[in-house]
């Protein structure tokens, strides 16, 4: 197998993504059309512009993931136009639109979990509401959208193994999405890879351009 | 339209503290349209019938299904007999029956959700990690109400006090959090069909007799 190197651009991450491959192993993600490999001895440093592109993968099987992940997305941000409207007054003097932007990096983040079965709900308490199940794990999650206070829980997450609560957890978005990694992708369970970013990922044959 | 009587307090009751793992508190929802209730996608419990918004979640109002029927959900008092009934009292209390279109309607438009005690009763509550670490257990206690003797609450033991009795710094730290957890076990365990649910032994409620 070749080495390649992948130049991440800017442009389209805002986050940088760490990756470390395992000698031999390739490692394939994508965003959007586009499909990246890195090389076998590059470790790659956080928001670095060291890589150059050698090439790209058209990956045509990601499109539909994405368009499901996109659509998923389109879906919810409608339910919370939808259910805001009965629960407004709830909501205090924020504006929408902040809400909605509040929301949206929530659910985006969520999201990408690929959880199997996912729903939201606006509460009085001026929160959404999150249920995700993946594997036999169900997460609860409440995102309490006029958080000013930075000591305030901003997220709740509660979960369960079957029937067996685990523990709770309050903070910030990153320290929840944290803890929710944690659990679906124990860390003995990590592989040489440990994607940080939105990215669906596929093995496919390299087309060199 | 009659009072059903058997849920009102009476002098020969007593208040229960028995183990009531096996039983089951219901509650009632503001729609009987059970398509409503659950969620398509997770086809659990909606959070909006889980509890309104007028009332605290993290302190909630059930009744004890066995005497109290799923019929009984019906039950909505008036705003004349909320005046009258909607407090708590002693389970022994002599109370006025209850005056049909005076004091209650029966409200054909609710339909119910229920949960096995022992899914709820005891669960403890762990936040480890991050800020504010603090453990607290849910609990389910009689409280009887002069409508109804089988009312019993949903409430949280933080330390060596029940939530509604911290001081208001800390009722409203911990609010949060224990309305969510409430939210999410009640979202978790509660079903919508009607469970297989028996009468309590009346030696678990009445006074013994000389």
């Amino acid at each position: 197998m070749s080495k390649l190197e992948t130049k991440m651009e800017s442009n389209i991450l805002s986050k940088a993504i760490m990756w470390h491959l395992s000698k031999g192993v390739t490692k394939i993600t994508s965003t959007g059309p586009n499909v990246y490999c890195l090389g076998e001895n590059e470790n790659p440093i956080l928001n670095s512009e060291s890589f150059v592109v050698l090439s790209k993968f058209n990956n045509p099987s990601n499109t539909r993931e994405i368009s499901n992940s996109d659509k998923q997305f389109v879906k919810f941000e409608a339910q919370f136009e939808n259910q805001y409207l009965n629960l407004k007054d709830h909501f205090g003097e924020i504006e929408f639109e902040d809400l909605k932007s509040r929301f949206s990096l929530s659910l985006s983040e969520l999201l990408r979990f690929e959880p199997e079965v996912f729903s939201i709900e606006l509460t009085p308490e001026a929160s959404v509401f999150y249920t995700m199940f993946k594997n036999d794990y169900s997460f609860f999650i409440q995102h309490f959208l006029n958080i000013s206070d930075s000591e305030d829980d901003e997220l709740i997450l509660t979960s369960y193994k079957g029937k067996s609560k685990l523990p709770s957890y309050g903070g910030s978005l990153d320290e929840i999405l944290g803890e929710i990694k944690e659990i679906i992708f124990p860390p003995s369970e990590v592989k040489s890879w440990e994607p940080t970013y939105e990215l669906s990922y596929a093995d496919s044959t390299p087309v060199f351009q | 339209m009659n009072y059903p009587t058997q849920i009102l307090p009476q002098s020969s009751n007593k208040r229960i503290t028995c183990d009531l793992s096996d039983c089951y508190l219901i509650r009632y929802t503001s729609t009987k349209v059970i398509d409503e209730i659950i969620d398509p996608n997770t086809r659990l419990v909606r959070q909006k019938y889980i509890c309104s918004p007028r009332e605290q979640v993290s302190d909630l109002s059930t009744s004890l299904l066995g005497v109290f029927e799923i019929e009984h959900i019906k039950i909505e008092l008036t705003e004349r007999g909320k005046v009258t009934y909607n407090e708590y009292c002693q389970p022994d209390e002599d109370v006025e029956v209850p005056l049909y279109n005076q004091d209650f309607i029966l409200n054909f438009n609710r339909h119910f959700w229920s949960i096995l005690i022992d899914d709820i009763n005891n669960v403890d509550v762990n936040y480890q990690k991050g800020n504010m670490p603090f453990q607290a257990k849910c609990m389910v206690i009689h409280t009887p109400m002069k409508w109804n003797f089988w009312h019993f609450s949903v409430r949280w033991r933080v330390a060596d006090l029940y939530w509604h009795e911290l001081d208001a710094k800390a009722r409203q730290k911990l609010a949060k959090r224990l309305g969510h957890e409430a939210r999410s076990h009640i979202a978790k365990f509660a079903k919508v069909e009607e469970p297989n649910y028996s009468q309590l032994d009346e030696k678990e409620y009445l006074k013994a007799t000389a």
